[in-house]
């Protein structure tokens, strides 16, 4: 079950699976950031290439507003996995 | 002839077709060719074009035919099959991958043919009319570039990378282009009324290809990362044997050696890293980015991903046609490996001999 939450200082937290069923519902809170904001993997099992996809057009429009997202609580392997595919250079990796 | 006059005939000329080639470019959302490879093709077919001088000088004269029968009958088969002889070069070295860059790669190769032929003609007929160089220029030029992309097109679609059947399906391809080709000139006796049916029909097909096109793309990227991404997270994790994956490993292991058994399960684990690496950076050029390992990118990814490459080789060897043949399974997505490889290698700027082999070829 995925589940995704905005806390009182802005910090997103994604739980579940992100993957092309849930990328609707990501993408309803998603769209409502328009500043810089942290966002909390620890509780996400896995990220498809669809949740990936639209975690880097909100980043492209956030980098139009000189803002941008930053992960948090990443797992080693979906670490490896970002890196690999080179979105290091377009994410902050905290 | 005033020097305006001049200009505008090799403003007709040359304009057309080039536009046409920039307008093809920035529609391919993935920016899978880049600017330099854009001008190799059209070197390539400037190239193709004076060879098809030679050889269309040396036939006429041989035929003993009239000028229009050689232009109805043999130079349409003459032209195509040079221009396709590159194409075919390009697509066995995986410099194309996709619906998309196959058709820039065609009209590439025509537009740089149709080009020189239009600059010599420029030079020895330089008072002809304007009509001449409207019609050159958004005709001839235009269908060179559009037959070589049908040809392109159509070949990748039949093969999909493989190399084996590259060679079953170029034929069919050639003589469609051949026809489309011998047609065009046959109806020259109307010259503007062809190109201007040309021009109505080309837009459409290309249209028809580039939404077929990214869209494949868009499921190979997507699947092919997910796939690679869960079976890098099993060899990883160490859970391997448990899977359907991990009982054929297991199996393999009545067939060839233990070692030989762990350099496959390390080729595994690299193709899906080189996998996931090509597909996160066209999800990257997707949304506007470069990817990272192209001449914005740190260092050391570019160097990784070179270490990887020649990693891959090594293993290939050592594994064999045999165990390549035995990995077959566990690699849905090996047609375009050689796409894929050659995607990295461009990107991080690999000269020389590392390229990688073509005898060994992906499993």
């Amino acid at each position: 079950m995925f589940e995704i939450i905005r806390d009182e200082k802005g910090t997103v937290f994604l739980s579940g699976r992100l993957d092309a069923a849930s990328c609707a519902e990501a993408r309803d809170l998603l769209d409502e950031i328009h500043e810089s904001c942290l966002i909390d993997f620890s509780s996400l099992d896995y990220i498809a290439s669809a949740g990936l996809g639209l975690l880097v057009s909100v980043q492209r429009r956030l980098m139009a507003k000189e803002a941008g997202l930053s992960f948090r609580g990443l797992s080693p392997h979906l670490n490896d996995v970002l890196t690999l595919a080179g979105f290091e250079g377009i994410f902050d990796f905290e | 002839m005033s020097d305006y006059g001049v200009l505008v005939r090799t403003a007709m000329a040359l304009g057309p077709v080039l536009a046409f080639l920039a307008i093809l470019n920035w529609s391919d959302s993935y920016k899978l060719v880049s600017p330099r490879r854009i001008l190799t093709f059209l070197a390539a077919g400037g190239a193709m074009a004076s060879l098809s001088y030679m050889i269309n000088s040396s036939l006429l004269e041989l035929t003993g035919l009239g000028n229009l029968a050689y232009a109805m009958g043999v130079a349409p088969l003459v032209e195509e099959a040079l221009k396709a002889t590159f194409v075919i070069w390009c697509l066995k070295r995986g410099k194309v991958g996709f619906l998309v860059d196959a058709a820039i790669l065609g009209f590439a190769t025509g537009a740089g043919f149709s080009l020189l032929e239009n600059l010599y003609y420029l030079y020895q007929l330089p008072q002809a009319p304007l009509i001449v160089w409207i019609i050159r220029g958004l005709g001839t030029a235009v269908m060179h570039g559009g037959c070589t992309a049908i040809f392109a097109v159509l070949v990748l679609a039949r093969t999909r990378g493989s190399r084996g059947a590259l060679q079953r399906a170029w034929l069919p391809g050639l003589m469609v282009v051949v026809l489309l080709h011998a047609g065009f000139n046959r109806a020259m006796v109307q010259p503007v009324v062809t190109t201007l049916l040309m021009l109505l029909v080309l837009p459409g097909i290309f249209w028809f290809v580039y939404r077929r096109g990214e869209k494949n793309l868009r499921q190979w990227v997507g699947k092919g990362f997910d796939r690679d991404q869960e079976l890098l997270a099993l060899i990883k994790d160490g859970q391997v044997g448990e899977t359907p994956l991990g009982r054929y490993l297991v199996s393999l292991r009545e067939s060839f050696r233990a070692d030989m058994v762990a350099d496959m399960l390390c080729l595994l684990r690299l193709q899906a890293e080189l996998s996931i690496a090509a597909k996160g950076a066209l999800l990257l050029r997707q949304h506007g980015f470069q990817p990272g390992f192209g001449k914005g990118s740190t260092g050391e990814l570019a160097s990784e991903l070179v270490a990887k490459l020649a990693e891959v080789r090594w293993l290939e060897r050592s594994v064999g046609r045999a165990g390549l043949l035995a990995l077959r399974p566990l690699n849905p997505g090996r047609d375009r490996d050689r796409w894929q490889r050659e995607f990295l290698r461009a990107g991080s700027k690999i000269k020389g001999n590392e390229q990688a082999p073509h005898d060994a070829g992906p499993f």
